[in-house]
């Protein structure tokens, strides 16, 4: 802070009082010195941790700040003596605090109000001159702040995000070396992370896994949850135990200390790549769609089971079916299904199926890549509003007679319809 | 999404009407603390005219439903419609969140 002394020497008078003004260079002022008409100002005088405004209050008056500091807690700011504070909002047209101002010491402040500082426009127009230029400077400064703060997070998202990717299988195909199944899957979330999730893997030579989940909100929070449920999910069927075991011992992980209620649906699989013999448990989640050889697919039905963190003592159960070579399954979240349109309708399971049943002896990765188009065509504009995610899993063992890729391309195949809740797609 | 709540003594009835999306789920959590806040021994979540509930919008219900039974209170869902009901079977939380009539 300058010296008031040297004020009396150079600095304007002001209200007509034989006023000594202080020099004192006022913040993004620059070089140039600024005289303050103390003695037509108020003093004022605040103890530490005093508010001195708050956001969004009237903003009535400025300080000039003479002893002490003050901080911005919005804007993360230290205001240290010989700067002016509170001037945006007495100049803004909407006359409301545009941050909040803490005393981070025991503060001494000289105030101007409105009315004085209208005054201050006829009677020293240069020195209201250099208040606007400090008030635009500090506000291009805090846009300034703002904005880097902002990309800062963008790229902190950035990097969640492409974690979270590298969290998921995402090298297709996934198992090069097998011709007994194949895999695919695509996940694309709402915002920058989401709370959606799939895995596959391999336990021992004849067993594959494969899990789809979505934990309950969207955003970081759901991220997460997704990421802890995941790696529970993946530990415990590594441990070999059947899909409703896993489901089971992971609901009784994640239940204690959940106090938000934080959920997360999955669905769990476990194909025997020697015989086609699936088991599959659910915990919450879309019922899968079963998809047949012949060109048709159908919902699969499986025994019900509450979402996964909520209630330690849930039971799930199992179910088993076997698939024939060239049969398969594709798994999916509410993020497919519940996709909106711009009038609000949904892409619905029925219109899921069909997109299935039309595409079934695709290779995966087209059949997956078209429905996800076919949402995109739903959509139109409509932003999407929650994480997409899709798996595909078809098996190919048990004497495949079409070597891998081939059979999904073969335009001769005219397969008989499956009686009983079977779609047929289109020829 | 619009929410009116009908108060009868120490019991409050929650009107949900529209999509109870993200924002939805936000605005239904204010109108549950708020009923809290002013004394509600019992919470209805009237889903009638619910057309759609998201995630979030079910851990909303899961969460209070929770606090309210740990301090001897109750909080229920009611006549939810068909598109919410079908969310409420699939995730398994019907039984738990849906007042039996």
């Amino acid at each position: 802070m300058l010296p008031i002394r040297e004020a009396e020497a150079g600095g304007p008078a002001y209200g007509g009082s034989g006023v000594a003004a202080s020099l004192l260079e006022a913040q993004g002022a620059g070089t140039r010195a600024l005289a303050w008409p103390l003695t037509a100002m108020r003093r004022e005088i605040f103890a530490r941790g005093e508010v001195l405004f708050k956001v969004g209050e009237p903003a009535d008056k400025m300080f000039y700040v003479i002893r002490g500091a003050i901080r911005l807690p919005e804007l993360n700011l230290r205001i240290p003596a010989g700067q002016i504070i509170g001037e945006m909002g007495v100049l803004s047209p909407l006359k409301e605090r545009t941050a909040s101002a803490v005393c981070e010491e025991d503060l001494e402040v000289y105030t101007m109000d409105r009315q004085q500082v209208v005054e201050l426009f006829r009677k020293d127009p240069v020195l209201a001159l250099e208040l606007v230029q400090t008030s635009i400077k500090r506000f291009i400064e805090n846009a300034k702040a703002e904005a880097e703060g902002l990309e800062r997070t963008r790229s902190e998202l950035r990097i969640a995000h492409d974690i979270q990717t590298s969290m998921l299988p995402h090298r297709f195909p996934a198992h090069a070396d097998r011709t007994d199944f194949e895999t695919y899957a695509l996940m694309e979330p709402a915002k920058e992370v989401g709370g959606d999730f799939y895995d596959f893997f391999t336990v021992g030579k004849h067993t594959l896994y494969a899990l789809v989940g979505d934990a309950s909100g969207k955003g970081i929070s759901a991220a997460l949850f997704m990421a802890i449920a995941k790696a529970l999910l993946k530990s415990e069927a590594q441990r070999g135990f059947p899909p409703h075991r896993v489901l089971s011992r992971v609901n009784h992980l994640l239940c204690p200390d959940n106090e938000r209620c934080m959920f997360v649906t999955a669905f769990c699989v476990r194909l025997d790549t020697q015989t086609g013999l699936v088991e599959c448990a659910n915990a919450g989640h879309n019922p899968p769609i079963r998809v047949f050889q012949e060109g048709t697919a159908a919902f699969q039905e499986t025994p019900p089971g509450v979402a996964l963190g909520i209630q330690s003592d849930a039971k799930y159960s199992c179910r088993k079916f076997k698939l024939r070579c060239g049969d398969g399954l594709f798994l999916y979240t509410d993020g497919v299904t519940e996709a909106a349109n711009p009038q609000q309708q949904l892409f619905s399971e029925r219109r899921l199926l069909a997109c299935v049943a039309e595409r079934c002896r695709q290779p995966l990765e087209v059949l997956l890549r078209g429905v996800r188009a076919e949402v995109a065509g739903h959509a139109l504009q409509e932003p999407q509003s929650d994480d997409i995610t899709m798996l595909g899993l078809r098996y190919q063992g048990g004497g495949a007679t079409f070597p891998k890729g081939a059979r999904s391309r073969s335009p001769r195949a005219t397969w008989p319809a499956r009686p009983g809740g079977h779609y047929r797609g289109r020829k | 999404m619009n929410i009116q709540t009908i108060v009868t003594g120490e019991t409050y009835e929650l009107l949900v009407a529209g999509r109870i999306d993200g924002e939805g789920a936000h605005h239904l959590e204010e109108a549950v603390l708020k009923s809290m806040r002013a004394g509600a021994k019992s919470i209805y979540v009237n889903l009638a005219s619910a057309t759609f509930i998201c995630s979030a919008g079910l851990r909303v219900l899961l969460q209070y439903w929770r606090q309210m039974k740990n301090s001897q209170r109750l909080l229920l869902a009611t006549r939810p419609s068909p598109e919410v009901d079908a969310v409420l079977v699939t995730s398994g939380f019907r039984d738990m969140l849906v007042e039996k009539v």
